[in-house]
């Protein structure tokens, strides 16, 4: 039996081999200056990534309200602030005239009532006068 | 042109034809050979700094060139397992779909009994029986020792004539 392995080649493979494998020495000069850059630019893009992702989740947390303007959901956040005697009067506040005496007559009975004073006092103090 | 570059091209030209042949035997298509030679001539360039002499080029070039080779039939054999298909099946439809193939039915037969064998006695018969290497050589290349590979090679031959029904081949 022939000992030649029973395998061919396309025509003129070997010359054109030759002239590829001979560009290797410039392809991997390539390679290894892309070896070089590339474990910096994946640093980098994990540093923007990191910062993209803090940056969302700062823009998720709910901002105080800074303004008259404010919507009124936002105010519930601070229900320490509410009124104890009008607690609904913080849904009126956006709509309310920014020259608007902030207490009415009505205001001052139910905290006079709420503190515990007479309602003779009461009368004395609003009325009397 | 440094000097460097220029010895790699002196390599390219004086053993790329040989190369391809020790790794086309091992893969079986052209298309993979083409492949696994243009890795192992990278890994030869990559390696030429650090060449210091200390075995022959020859030996070195072909045990780069034999472990690209069998790399790429590792993972040609977990392919295979992923596709409940074995390697030697796989390699055996390479070799009959192959439009390079040049040999007659019994030359078919002889690849297909070849790829059936273990890797190591499949390595040392094409080396010896194909390229006609030394057992000193193969035993530079691979490793093994003189008298384990002379063993390999008797079993991969009784196996192969086994298989083909022939007295001598």
């Amino acid at each position: 039996m022939n000992r030649k392995l029973p395998y061919k080649t396309p025509e003129g493979y070997f010359e054109a081999l030759g002239a590829r494998l001979s560009e290797i020495p410039q392809t991997a000069a390539r390679r290894s200056a892309w070896d070089y850059i590339r474990p910096s630019l994946a640093y980098a893009a994990l540093i923007l990534f990191a910062l993209g992702v803090g940056s969302l989740l700062f823009r998720s947390v709910p901002a105080a309200p800074v303004s008259a303007e404010a919507d009124s959901y936002e105010l519930m956040y601070y229900a320490d602030l509410v009124p104890r005697t009008d607690p609904y009067a913080i849904f009126d506040a956006a709509e309310a005239p920014a020259d608007a005496d902030p207490y009415d007559s009505e205001d001052i009975v139910s905290y006079l009532i709420d503190s515990g004073t007479s309602l003779e006092t009461i009368n004395t103090l609003l009325y009397d006068y | 042109m440094d000097n460097l570059e220029q010895t790699f091209n002196e390599i390219v030209a004086k053993y790329r034809e040989r190369l391809y042949w020790h790794i086309r035997s091992l893969v079986c298509s052209h298309e993979d050979a083409d492949d696994v030679l243009q890795d192992c001539f990278v890994k030869i360039w990559k390696a030429l700094p650090g060449f210091r002499g200390d075995s022959e080029f020859f030996t070195w070039a072909w045990r780069i060139a034999t472990n690209e080779a069998l790399n790429f039939l590792h993972k040609q054999k977990v392919r295979a397992a992923l596709s409940f298909e074995s390697l030697r099946t796989t390699l055996e439809n390479r070799i009959d779909e192959d439009p390079w193939f040049d040999g007659d039915a019994l030359q078919r037969d002889l690849a297909k009994a070849i790829v059936g064998l273990p890797e190591k006695q499949r390595l040392v018969f094409q080396m010896r029986y194909f390229e006609e290497l030394s057992y000193e050589q193969i035993s530079e290349i691979t490793g093994t020792s003189v008298g384990a590979l002379k063993a390999s090679y008797h079993i991969a031959y009784e196996k192969i004539r086994e298989k083909l029904k022939l007295s001598s081949l």
